[in-house]
């Protein structure tokens, strides 16, 4: 469980960017505007989370061609 | 006949012949429709990342990215957020499909269910919702060619040859055939969005730096989230109720695609990298907000991303533009045309035999691309509204769907198909022209999903009520098998 605490707080970080005054706002962070660089960020981080996970897991179902 | 027609042509020639050379050999529906479940990793990720550029995301999120600022952002967001919940989901569908030999969301509703009448009533419902985004890939293709050519009729002739050539790949190949023209199509779309992504902004604004920059200076609301059509309201609850139509699996194209997997290991590894690949939607969004001041107020914003084009390539190359484009839209709509032709024959007709299945799968296919292709060319405003209602619509399914998942019958059919047909009512009230009620910039499928889990919950209540006055009418435990 503690695997999927940071993936749920960059789901949350990335759903409440617009409610967030200073990412919402008019001005530019390393030149990109907030509320591209934050989704941007943000979506990147899922994939090694998600590989964190899946790569962490104990898994049973090995590969086998139906 | 000009430069960048030839390559139009060329370029739709050779994305069929990618498809037809996926084509194995075919036993029953099952290999033509989910590849016989044998799908492997990189197969599997062309596929399903086939389908996150569609051409509304080439050509549209480009328009919106110029009408609305950040707020096209909404796609980067939706999409990745429903592959991180269907790494999740996604094998737990995949495994319960396999072993109860299910090839669609309806077979998947009504054997969880024991109704074959919910599985039509979600089959049609699939149909009707999902052709009016068939015909879009269609109309805007036609839109791509028509902008490069700045002729109408070799627009009408570009929609017929590619529909022509799709139809012909899906028939002979079935989703392999789609799997291998995303091979082209995904790699063709990566050069051009990356060139595009440095070409364009360079060329009207001095770099992606000074594009912003400007903005800031004189578009500062392009960069905000703000009042207007695209607010606060709009932009959350589209990211919500788009990535729980996604996650929820409630397209019924993007089911073939999930249920082709080999193992679901390979589903979820898929889940793993696509959100990455997501990445790649800034890049119209950036082409997009080139446009704002550039492009004269009021233009189509359909069209921004290829007069951007137009204005700042070489002929061949724009001939590649708009191989790309069209590439977006029939790869993606191979994948729709097989989804909707497999309700057709599994949930919809009556077929007596698994080789008479096959055919009408087969003859469903010629019918739905024919009939959104007609529409495409002769009335082509005829539906356009319908495709207001898809997502929305769709995103209906989600109870029937997340209790079926849950896989312990708690709730029977009746319900489930009340409070579907009650949220697709409501989902109709609150579109415009369809209704009259106003939900402000609201999502209105989300708005709908409230009296839709409402009806389930009371028709729940009561079927527990029932069952406790008389134990004879005790819901059966067992799942049903309601298709061949």
């Amino acid at each position: 469980m503690l695997r999927l605490i940071p993936l749920v707080v960059v789901l949350v970080a990335l759903l409440v960017a617009q409610f967030v005054p200073a990412v919402n706002r008019a001005t530019l962070w390393l030149g990109v505007p907030p509320m591209v660089l934050w989704p941007m960020v943000g979506v990147a981080l899922l994939t090694p989370l998600l590989a964190l996970i899946e790569f962490t897991r104990k898994g049973d179902d090995e590969e086998s061609p139906s | 006949m000009s430069v960048t027609l030839v390559v139009v042509l060329v370029g739709l020639v050779v994305i069929g012949l990618f498809g037809v050379l996926g084509r194995r050999r075919q036993r029953e529906l099952s290999d033509w429709t989910v590849g016989g479940r044998r799908l492997g990793g990189a197969t599997m990720w062309f596929l399903q990342a086939g389908e996150i550029f569609t051409i509304f995301t080439f050509l549209g999120l480009a328009g919106l990215g110029c009408t609305g600022g950040v707020a096209a952002m909404y796609a980067l967001l939706y999409i990745p957020l429903a592959f991180a919940g269907l790494y999740f989901l996604g094998p737990r569908l995949w495994r319960r499909c396999k072993e109860e030999g299910h090839l669609t969301q309806a077979d998947f509703i009504a054997g969880h269910f024991g109704s074959p009448l919910l599985g039509r009533v979600v089959a049609v419902l699939g149909v009707v919702f999902v052709l009016p985004y068939l015909q879009l890939q269609i109309t805007g293709l036609g839109l791509a060619v028509q902008l490069a050519t700045g002729d109408r009729a070799s627009a009408d002739v570009g929609m017929v040859i590619a529909f022509v050539i799709t139809v012909g790949f899906v028939v002979w190949s079935g989703i392999r055939g789609v799997a291998t023209a995303s091979y082209l199509k995904d790699g063709l779309l990566l050069v051009v969005l990356v060139v595009l992504a440095v070409v364009i902004p360079s060329h009207f604004t001095g770099g992606l730096g000074h594009l912003f920059s400007r903005l800031v200076a004189s578009h500062p609301a392009a960069l905000t989230i703000h009042s207007g059509p695209n607010d606060a309201g709009w932009y959350a609850t589209s990211v919500v109720a788009s990535g729980l139509g996604i996650l929820c699996m409630t397209l019924p194209h993007l089911w073939p695609e999930l249920l082709a997997a080999r193992s679901e290991r390979a589903l979820r590894r898929n889940y793993v990298f696509l959100p990455a690949y997501c990445l790649v939607l800034v890049f119209p969004v950036f082409v997009g907000m080139t446009a704002i001041g550039v492009l004269p107020t009021g233009s189509d914003s359909n069209s921004t991303l290829l007069r951007l084009v137009s204005g700042s390539l070489p002929p061949w190359l724009v001939g590649l533009v708009v191989v790309a484009a069209a590439a977006t839209a029939m790869v993606p709509a191979g994948g729709i045309i097989i989804g909707m032709s497999t309700l057709v024959s599994r949930n919809i007709a009556r077929t007596t035999t698994p080789r008479s299945q096959f055919r009408v799968t087969l003859g469903a296919v010629i019918v739905v691309a024919g009939l959104a292709l007609l529409l495409a060319l002769l009335r082509p405003d005829l539906i356009a509204n319908l495709l207001l209602l898809t997502y929305s619509g769709l995103d209906q399914l989600i109870p029937a769907i997340l209790l079926a998942l849950y896989g312990r019958r708690i709730v029977g059919w009746r319900p489930v198909l009340a409070g579907m047909l009650v949220g697709v009512g409501v989902v109709i009230a609150l579109t415009p022209p369809f209704g009259g009620l106003h939900a402000g910039h609201l999502n209105a499928g989300l708005l709908a999903l409230v009296p839709n889990l409402l009806v389930v919950a009371v028709g729940a209540a009561i079927e527990r009520r029932c069952r406790a006055d008389s134990p004879s009418t005790d819901v059966p435990a067992e799942r049903v098998a309601v298709h061949r």
